[in-house]
């Protein structure tokens, strides 16, 4: 073979493959893609039963005829939990005075689930204004995390504190189970835009 | 023969063996075990009569080969991916080896000295780079891994920038005996005349 077609079967190769693990050099990073694969692919959700705040069981995300925003949290998270809370806060307001009210309901979901017993996710959802029935926290079972992370794309770490890091995020879940969207924690505009695409 | 083997072997050895405390940390992941994992290829690379015909004239196409193969284990994804899922994990102990490490040394030995220079300049300002990146990114780039070690990974990719830098400028400021009579010849052969000593000095 010709050294000058050798080298060029390499670039096509190379270049396929690189195409390939990038989505067309579209994410470079796990964070990136798993927000680009909601968009384009908006895979559906498994159902995973969990407690809320309020001691109810419910399917989550519930089959009905609304939205469901869902972000992560662990209740004795110090710092960037109590900003996502009052960033959730927000986007509930925001969302009551729009024109989706009444069609979105928020979860803050506990990956925490041996600490944040229910007295634990009532006391954490007061202190942030949560009514349980609107915007509520909830715990799922031990043995879903594994799996219900999975599903999200969340990585969950130890920090070396204590506490935990992870890919903080709203994910946006539209009413037949699919998740069509993820975004920053303080993009209340684009979670907004995402719920109206996803009741669509 | 048998002792770079056994090298080569070795090494994938304690990057598999010592598997948690390496990839506990990036700084230890991307550049102590992804490392060893080339250099366990490159070891191999005098036994193998692959890269002798003369469609690796050159050593074009090894080196394009490991080029794309560092290109795909800089993506901070697959890193995630490794540590995420074992399918993934086996590839990078195939990849470094064989795409990265045995194709860039194959290569390099084939390599004019041009594409040779080129190569290490490109290594300092692609190490740069990454350190200037994983020090200054606004956000984790990988999922698995905290803030603060991502920027510990920065440093690193900083230190390898300046002992590159340094390993390959040394040998123009401190040549060896036996860098100095080659370049007297290299002189010679060019000129085709027998410079005054002194002169020469300061040519090198």
């Amino acid at each position: 073979m010709p050294p000058l077609v050798a080298s060029l079967a390499v670039v096509l190769a190379g270049g396929a493959l690189l195409w390939q693990a990038t989505d067309g050099f579209a994410s470079l990073t796990t964070e990136s893609a798993r927000r680009l694969a909601a968009l384009t692919e908006t895979p559906a959700v498994p159902a995973f039963p969990v407690e809320t705040m309020t001691g109810e069981r419910l399917l989550l995300p519930p089959r009905d005829r609304k939205a469901t925003v869902v972000e992560f949290i662990y209740t004795n998270c110090p710092t960037i939990c109590q900003v996502a809370g009052a960033e959730m806060a927000r986007l509930r307001d925001r969302l009551a005075a729009g024109p989706f009210a009444g069609r979105a309901r928020l979860v803050s979901l506990s990956f925490d689930p041996a600490r944040d017993t229910q007295a634990q996710m009532a006391e954490y959802g007061h202190w942030h204004g949560a009514d349980g029935k609107v915007w509520t926290v909830a715990r799922p079972e031990a043995n879903d995390l594994p799996a219900l992370l999975g599903a999200y794309g969340v990585t969950v770490i130890p920090d070396r504190a204590g506490g935990f890091v992870h890919n903080a995020a709203l994910h946006i879940i539209s009413p037949d189970g699919r998740l069509t969207a993820i975004l920053d924690m303080d993009d209340l505009d684009g979670a907004e835009k995402a719920i109206g695409r996803a009741l669509r | 023969m048998s002792a770079r083997l056994a090298w080569a072997t070795g090494l994938i050895a304690i990057a598999a063996l010592f598997r948690s405390p390496l990839e506990a940390s990036p700084l230890t992941h991307v550049l102590v075990q992804l490392p060893i994992l080339a250099l366990a290829g490159a070891l191999i690379a005098p036994y193998s009569r692959l890269g002798q015909g003369d469609w690796n004239r050159g050593g074009w196409a090894c080196l394009l080969t490991a080029g794309f193969g560092i290109a795909f284990w800089m993506l901070p994804r697959s890193i995630d991916a490794a540590l995420a899922d074992i399918r993934w994990e086996v590839a990078k102990f195939l990849a470094l080896p064989f795409l990265v490490g045995l194709p860039l040394a194959i290569g390099y030995a084939r390599a004019h000295p041009l594409t040779r220079a080129v190569i290490k300049a490109q290594t300092v300002s692609t190490l740069a780079v990454m350190a200037f990146l994983y020090t200054h990114a606004p956000m984790r780039l990988c999922n698995a891994y905290l803030a603060e070690d991502q920027y510990r990974l920065g440093i690193g990719f900083l230190a390898f920038a300046f002992a590159a830098a340094a390993a390959w400028i040394a040998p123009l400021l401190f040549p060896t005996r036996q860098q100095v009579s080659g370049r007297r010849a290299g002189i010679r052969g060019i000129t085709g005349t027998v410079g005054d000593s002194k002169e020469e000095r300061l040519c090198v």
